[in-house]
Order: C-alpha cells, then sequence, then structure tokens
C-alpha cells in the first residue's frame, strides 16, 4: 500500500540547535502511528513541520511526502491548502488552541465558512452536527458558548470537532490528552478510535506515555533528541523492545495492575539541545553503554531475526531485554 | 495582505545590560541641551525688551547690518533666534525639572503613605487620583494656570499639581509588592520603626520604577509647559520660554517659519532624547512595566 | 452584571462630583479673591464689591460650595460676561464643531494606528517596525500645537491642497484632525503592536493556521480581537487628551468649537464659560470612560460572563 505520508530524513534546526535529525517514518492510509518520546525529543516539531507550522527561522531539509506530493518542494501557501481538507491537528492544551473571544460553534465551523463558502446559517447548523457526532452534549446550547465555559475534555471535543470538519484523510494529534484529568484522558482516546474506526483516516498520535499507546496505535515511532532510535508495530516493539530507552520508557509505565512500586524511572536528563553528546545520544543514561556507544551514532536497521519493519538504532540491541 | 505574523526572535544577551547605548547616547543629548541653558545665555546675551528694527526677519544663515553671522536667523523684532532659544531651554528646562521635582516628591509621599499604611489613607488618596483623572489631558493644567495667570512659578505649580498621579500610583503599586517580601517582615520583626522600613527596605526599592516614570514624564511636562505658552498661560513674553518662542512665530508662518520652526525641533529633540531615555531605563529596570 | 453596572456608575456619579469640587476650589478659592481675577488688576473697589455681593463671594464657603453644587446640578452655569445668555448654552452651540473634530481625530488614529501597528508586528525588528517605532517616538515628542504650524505650513501655505481655517466642508476637518489625533495615533500604534507580540505565541492561532486559513485570517480577526482587549482601555483613557487636546488644537486652526471657545473665554476673564466648559469636558470624559468599561465586556467574553480568568 502507498504510504499517505511519507517523512524522509528529516532535519530541522533552530539556529545553532538542531531539534530533528533525519528522521523517517510512514503513516499508510487509515493506520494509527504513534510517535512517543520525552519532551524535547523533536517529535511535536515533527509534525509541525509536516502542517507547515513552524516559526520563520526553522531550517527545514529532507522530505516530506503527502499523497505523493512533496511539501518541502513546494511553497508553503499550497501545504496550507492541504491543511484542513487532507491534514489536520489537534494540540496539547485544548484550552489555549481554541480562541478565547470566539463561540466555540463559530470556531468549529470556520472552515467550512471560509473555505467551502457555508452561509451563516450553515454554519450553525454544521457547528452542531460536527459537536454532536464528537459527543459533546445539547449541542444546540453550547455551540454559542464561549471556551472558557467548557471542561477540559470538552475543550478537547470542540478542537477534534473542527479538525474533522473538512474531512481530513490525516489526523495529527499532538499530545491530545497530556493536559486532561485521567478519566477523560480515556474517552478522548476511545472517541478519537472509533472516529478514526469510521471515517477510514489516518492517525497520528504524538504522545510521552508509552501506557497510552499499546492499545490504539498499529505502529510506533520511538524518538529521542530528534531521532528515530527504534520503530516497528506495536506489539513487536513491546514485546522485543531493541532499544535501551524502549526499555526504559516501558519500565516507567504502569502495567494493568498499576504496581507503582515497580516503575523504574530512567536515570539522568534528557540532552541539552545546544551541547547534544558525542556518539549515542543516549548513552549518558544508557546501562548497556560500551565505548563504541561514546563515539559512534548507530544508525537505524533491521534487527537480525525480527519482521523488516521492526528497526532500531542502537549497538546492542541484542542486550536489551535479554 | 501577506504579512505573517512572527514571534520577536530571542535576542541572545550578548554583552552589558540592555539598552546600555540608548542611555548613554540620550543622556549625552540631554547633557548638550542642558550645557546650552546653563551657559548659553551668558556666551549670547539676550535682552527680552530689546528692539532692532534694522535687522527683523532676517533668515537662518545671513548677516545682520553689522556683519555678524545669525545662525538661526532672527525674530520680529530683530532678536537673534539661537540666543533666544538658548533662553528658551534655560527657562524650559527649569520648569520641567521643577515641575517633575516637585511632582515626583508629591506622588513619592502620597504613593508611600498610600501603599505603606493602607487603609482609609490609601482609599482617599486613590479616589483623589481617580478624580483628578476625571479631566482629560492638560485640561486641569488650563484651568489652574487661568487663575493664577503666567508666570513662571505659577506654570511649575500648574504642572506638579497635575502631574503627580502617574509617579503615587506607580510608587504605590511598588510599595504593595515591596511591603509583603519576607525581609520587609523580618526587618519589621526585629522591632525597626515605621520610618526606619521605609528608608531602608521600601524607598530603595522604588527607585528604578520612579526613575522609570522621571524620565518619562519630563518629556510630557516640557510639552506642556509648551501647549500653555501658546495659549497665553505659560511663561510671560519676558521670560520667553520655547512655547512662548513657537507661539509668538505663529502670524509670521508664511514669511518667517524659522521663527516657530526651530525651537519647535529644538524642542522635539529634547524630548525624544527623554522618551528613549525613558524607554531605556523601563527595559532595563522593568519591563513589567512596558504596558504602562 | 446588573451589580457591577450600578456600582461602576455609581463611582462615576462620585468622581463626577469630585470634579465639580475641583473646579470649585481652583476657581473659588485658590485665587483668594474670584471676583478680582475676574475683574482683572485695574478693577476699582466699588466695582469689586459689587461683583463678590453678585456672586455671593460675601457668603463663607461652605455656603458658597452648597449653592455651587445646587447649581451645577441644575446645570446652572452662570451667564456668559463676553457673549451674554447662559455659560453652558455658549459651550453646548460649539459642541457638535468639537465632536466632529475630536470624532474625526479618533478614527484617523485608530484606523492608520492599527494599521501601522499590524505591520510593524507582521515583522519585529525589521526596518519597517524600526521606522515606525521612530515615527510614533518622534510624533509623542513633538507639541501638538506645532506639528499643527508645521502641518498649515506645509499643505496649506505651500503645497495650497488644503485650506487652513474655518469648518466648511470636509477639506477643513482633515488638518485639525490629523493633528489632533498625532498622540492617540502613536499609542494606538505602540499597543497594537506590543498587543499582536504578545500573542503571537498563543496556540489559538497555530489552531487558524492548521485549519489552512491564510494568515490574513490569523490576524484579522484572530489575533486583532485578542491584541485589541488592552488597546481598547488605554484608548478610553486616552480619549482624554483628545478632548483636553481640542482647547489648543481649536486654536491653532481657528476651529469653531468649545474647546477655542475655553482658551477665549480665558483671555477674557469670562470664567462662567469656561467653568461650564471644563465641568462639561470632564463629564463626557468620565461618561466615555464609563463606555470603554462595558465595552471590555463586549470584547473580551471572559469578563462579561464572569468566568475564570
Amino acid at each position: 500500500m502507498e504510504p499517505l505520508l511519507s517523512v524522509r530524513d528529516l532535519r530541522v534546526r533552530f539556529g545553532a540547535v538542531t531539534a530533528v535529525d533525519g528522521v523517517s517514518f510512514d503513516v499508510l492510509p487509515g493506520e494509527t502511528v504513534a510517535v512517543v518520546g520525552e519532551s524535547g525529543s523533536g517529535k511535536s516539531v515533527t509534525m509541525q513541520a509536516v502542517m507547515g507550522l513552524l516559526p520563520r527561522g526553522a531550517e527545514v531539509t529532507g522530505s516530506i511526502v503527502y499523497d505523493g506530493r512533496d511539501l518541502l518542494a513546494r511553497p508553503l501557501a499550497e501545504t496550507r491548502k492541504l491543511c484542513g481538507t487532507e491534514l489536520a491537528m489537534i494540540f496539547q492544551d485544548p484550552l489555549s488552541s481554541l480562541n478565547p473571544v470566539f463561540r466555540v460553534g463559530r470556531q468549529i465551523a470556520e472552515s467550512l465558512v471560509r473555505r467551502r463558502g457555508a452561509s451563516r446559517k450553515e454554519r450553525r447548523a454544521h457547528a452542531v452536527e460536527l459537536m454532536r457526532r464528537v459527543g459533546i452534549p445539547d449541542p444546540e446550547r453550547r455551540v454559542d458558548e464561549f471556551p472558557h465555559q467548557f471542561s477540559g475534555g470538552m475543550r478537547q471535543r470542540a478542537m477534534i470537532a473542527m479538525a474533522l470538519s473538512l474531512g481530513p484523510r490525516l489526523l495529527i494529534a499532538d499530545e491530545p490528552t497530556t493536559a486532561l484529568d485521567v478519566t477523560v484522558q480515556a474517552q478522548i482516546m476511545r472517541l478519537l478510535a472509533d472516529l478514526r474506526r469510521e471515517t477510514g483516516m489516518g492517525l497520528a498520535l504524538i504522545t510521552h506515555d508509552l501506557g497510552v499507546v499499546a492499545g490504539v496505535a498499529d505502529r510506533v515511532v520511538l524518538m529521542y533528541a530528534g531521532r528515530v532510535v527504534e520503530t516497528g508495530t506495536t506489539r513487536e516493539v513491546y514485546d522485543h523492545r531493541a532499544h535501551p530507552y524502549t526499555e526504559g520508557l516501558l519500565a516507567s509505565v504502569p502495567d494493568d495492575g498499576g504496581r507503582a512500586d515497580r516503575l523504574v524511572p530512567i536515570p539522568g536528563q534528557p540532552p541539552n539541545p545546544l551541547r547534544p553528546p558525542g556518539g549515542c545520544p543516549f548513552h549518558p543514561r544508557c546501562r548497556y553503554v560500551v565505548d563504541d556507544c561514546r563515539t559512534d551514532a548507530p544508525v537505524l536497521v533491521e534487527l537480525a531475526g525480527r519482521p523488516a519493519d521492526h528497526r532500531a538504532a542502537c549497538h546492542r540491541p541484542e542486550a536489551v531485554g535479554a | 495582505m501577506t504579512a505573517t505574523l512572527d514571534a520577536p526572535r530571542v535576542r541572545l544577551r550578548t554583552k552589558g545590560k540592555p539598552g546600555g547605548v540608548r542611555i548613554v547616547g540620550s543622556l549625552a543629548v540631554v547633557c548638550c541641551y542642558a550645557l546650552c541653558a546653563v551657559f548659553g545665555p551668558m556666551l549670547f546675551r539676550f535682552d527680552p525688551v530689546a528692539v532692532d528694527t534694522r535687522n527683523r526677519l532676517l533668515a537662518p544663515m545671513s548677516h545682520t547690518s553689522a556683519g555678524d553671522l545669525v545662525l538661526f536667523g532672527t525674530d520680529q523684532v530683530g532678536q537673534d533666534l539661537l540666543a533666544k532659544m538658548m533662553q528658551g531651554a534655560r527657562v524650559s528646562m527649569t520648569i520641567g525639572i521643577s515641575a517633575l521635582l516637585l511632582s515626583g516628591l508629591i506622588g513619592l509621599v502620597f504613593g508611600v503613605l498610600a501603599g505603606y499604611f493602607g487603609g482609609p489613607l490609601d482609599s482617599l488618596l486613590m479616589r483623589l487620583a481617580d478624580i483628578q483623572l476625571a479631566f482629560p489631558g492638560i485640561l486641569l493644567a488650563i484651568l489652574i494656570a487661568a487663575v493664577l495667570g503666567p508666570s513662571v512659578t505659577n506654570v511649575i505649580v500648574v504642572l506638579s499639581v497635575s502631574g503627580w498621579v502617574t509617579f503615587a500610583r506607580v510608587v504605590r503599586g511598588q510599595v504593595l509588592a515591596t511591603k509583603r517580601r519576607e525581609y520587609v517582615d523580618a526587618t519589621r520583626t526585629l522591632g525597626a520603626r515605621h520610618w526606619h522600613i521605609v528608608r531602608t527596605c521600601i524607598l530603595p526599592a522604588c527607585r528604578a520604577p520612579f526613575l522609570v516614570i522621571a524620565a518619562l514624564h519630563i518629556g510630557d511636562v516640557i510639552l506642556a509647559e509648551a501647549a500653555l505658552s501658546f495659549l497665553g498661560l505659560g511663561t510671560p513674553v519676558t521670560t520667553p520660554s520655547w512655547g512662548t518662542t513657537i507661539a509668538s512665530g505663529r502670524d509670521l508662518l508664511g514669511t518667517a517659519w524659522w521663527i516657530s520652526a526651530l525651537p519647535g525641533i529644538g524642542l522635539a529633540v529634547l524630548v525624544v532624547a527623554f522618551g528613549v531615555l525613558g524607554d531605556a531605563l523601563r527595559d532595563r529596570f522593568d519591563p513589567k512595566l512596558a504596558g504602562r | 452584571m446588573l451589580a457591577y453596572l450600578v456600582r461602576r456608575l455609581a463611582y462615576s456619579v462620585f468622581v463626577l462630583w469630585g470634579a465639580v469640587t475641583i473646579v470649585f476650589v481652583v476657581l473659588r478659592v485658590v485665587p483668594g479673591d474670584p471676583a478680582l481675577v475676574i475683574l482683572g488688576p485695574d478693577a476699582d473697589r466699588a466695582q469689586v464689591a459689587q461683583l463678590r455681593h453678585s456672586m455671593g463671594l460675601d457668603q463663607s464657603l461652605p455656603v458658597q460650595y452648597g449653592h455651587y453644587l445646587l447649581d451645577v446640578a441644575q446645570l446652572h452655569f452662570g451667564t456668559s460676561v463676553r457673549l451674554g445668555g447662559d455659560a453652558m448654552g455658549q459651550i453646548l452651540l460649539r459642541l457638535p464643531a468639537t465632536a466632529e473634530l475630536a470624532l474625526a481625530a479618533v478614527v484617523f488614529a485608530v484606523t492608520v494606528g492599527i494599521g501601522l501597528g499590524v505591520a510593524a508586528a507582521a515583522r519585529p525588528n525589521s526596518w519597517l517596525d524600526r521606522l515606525i517605532s521612530v515615527f510614533t517616538l518622534v510624533i509623542q515628542s513633538t507639541p501638538t500645537f506645532w506639528a499643527g504650524l508645521v502641518l498649515l505650513l506645509v499643505f496649506a501655505r505651500q503645497l495650497r491642497v488644503l485650506p487652513s481655517e474655518g469648518a466648511h466642508g470636509w477639506q477643513n476637518v482633515v488638518l485639525p484632525a490629523v493633528t489632533l489625533g498625532l498622540g492617540f495615533l502613536a499609542m494606538v500604534t505602540r499597543l497594537t503592536r506590543s498587543g499582536l507580540l504578545e500573542i503571537s505565541h498563543e496556540p489559538y492561532l497555530s489552531t487558524v493556521r492548521a485549519k489552512g486559513l491564510s494568515e490574513r485570517v490569523v490576524i484579522f480577526p484572530h489575533a486583532m480581537r485578542n491584541a485589541l482587549i488592552p488597546v481598547v482601555t488605554v484608548i478610553g483613557l486616552y480619549l482624554g487628551s483628545v478632548l483636553g487636546g481640542t482647547v489648543v488644537i481649536e486654536t491653532v486652526f481657528s476651529w469653531p468649537g468649545a474647546g477655542r471657545l475655553i482658551a477665549d473665554s480665558i483671555s477674557y476673564r469670562d470664567y462662567n464659560v469656561v467653568q461650564a466648559g471644563v465641568i462639561l469636558i470632564a463629564a463626557l470624559f468620565v461618561v466615555v470612560n464609563l463606555v470603554v468599561d462595558l465595552l471590555y465586556g463586549l470584547i473580551d467574553p471572559r469578563v462579561r460572563l464572569g468566568g475564570d480568568r
């Protein structure tokens, strides 16, 4: 199957800081891909590059091919035209992502009005319909409310409704549940999964929480310090982790039993982007570190005896999980 | 419109504190003016009642009948405009600085009293400030000046009375913020008297915002003085300020533009310097004041 | 909301009372003998005594104050010595001209100011941004009446494209309105710029971009509507300067409005008219501030509905 989105060797630099360093991954139509990493790992920047949302001054190289078109080779305005209709995005903090001074309904239907020429009357009907679809109760009334009158979960539902308004084929969700209460998180994840099934759109889920990924994602892309360190189907990566960072992340996720006493945090801090360590960027925190790790940065390669799409960037993948 | 909304790039702090160049530059301009105001009238004698009809309305860069170069031209009674402007600098800056000191002092005292003691005194002073602000812009100054009549002292009084509110409000805010600090509590616990706390803890904290407001305010004072003089409510003709001089050239705009234009430029440059100084001080000391 | 309205209204009345009292203090108490101020230094004693009696100055100050408050409450401001007739009537007669001028100045300042502010904020620290900030600084540092004289000199005397005086036709309002609006223009420009820059990082602007809408839509209405919130507050405060500025600007351009009447009345010692004019302008300003306060709620729904902020 042709990938819907294909990112190849993407590099994003802000002055002296390299935020994304040679990232490649694909999203197939209708597939859910989770991009996982700590804050500062470059996962959000990668997706902002896809959407053309990076601030001016960012240096972007590599290729971002959407549906056969290389977005980086074309003017930004063309990427913008795809935003909303083909690609849509929801953000981490649904309160600050909604304009505080406009009614929620107006914001949800704004794309329909401005890009499809819907009338004011239609606008309201569209907004109500979209709000009903994402499970906002009493949409007839709430369509005229302002964002600050919505709860966190409802705001994120409104953001999702807004993203769905033009029927995109790929939805990018940037930490959609991080700012929400735990009970609401599950509801939003279920909603996203349901909508993905109904519409057949692809879903790129950015998260720092591997626990969120398990039930939802078909494949995972693990990022550390701007690079992909491991990728593969979710099942494969969970069962046959091949990178110490993946192992560390999994160890810090509560099991179904939620036995907090067994949680093990990864020691150390993420690298300073201004002074990245030489060699493998993870080596200062790695328990399997050998001399090679300090000098040679490992590349993302297939693993012996594993499926071809399971790759890791580690000098000692066999040591992990052994 | 193709403009995009860009965030300001974070400026890496390379050396020194922000605004150093602007502070030095604007202070240099202010010092030039101060020197002219102090020594200018000694070098170029200016006699407010002298009349020299043969040399009336000479254009800038021309020569008088005595063969002297008049750099800025002469006015309608044959006075050298440069000498008149230096005299004007002396008058305008004296008024500006005096009114600034006086309104600053009133504002400081009221602000400290309101902020430190709070309660009914605070309410009273702040309501008074609100009421005074009901008079828009220069209107209260015009009203008081109309009653007092034109004189240098009266202009100083008028501008001080109408200018204290900004100082009082800013100082009060600073006092309120400082009062809650731990070191002030500690000093109080050690048994210090009010006056001691105000002197050692409160006043030093007010210094920076006070300076910023002062630099921004003195330009307004000079502008207000000029406006009052223009209306005939400022300094009398015998002690001509810049405003008086500009006003006197008003009817001669068509024939002798320099009488109004040059003092106006002179005044504007000084006020720009104070404005730059104020902005730079604000950037350095108190970014929070940026919205003013 | 209603409680707030009542409280705000009551406070406006209080401020107005305070302003009226200040006028009383300035005109009746500060001069020592107001009759002498009115008649000038050359008046003889009999005249002064007669005026003192007719003004009620021979009564105690509290009694004078009481009479004064009663008069003001009934809008009695005495007769104009110079023009005859009711002092407030004379002011009101000239108010429409002043309103026209002030309105034109505000429209000019707000439209051009917002335009310049957006242009400056679009590329912070660019040459255009620097040029605009120098422009606003120079404007704010120039005496308005002097700027008016320069504009007169250039556009009326030299280029002869605009008339210098009078109030007939739209051409006449251009120069005085531009002059009166200059300071306000600089203020609006600065506030629009800083307001836009302050919110330029807000995620809701990314949301608009992610919807595939153009930068024009990002700025108008999404960014502007938020940036305007602080602008509106200061516009209210600054409108006062525009009203106060009419006294000076109307004199420069011989504009037949209330401001010039006040200035003229000062030189003719026609204090009843001065008093009426000053109190009217202060009252207008208090009302404007009240309106702006209520408008604030209209622009920012978080204030209107008392939501969490």
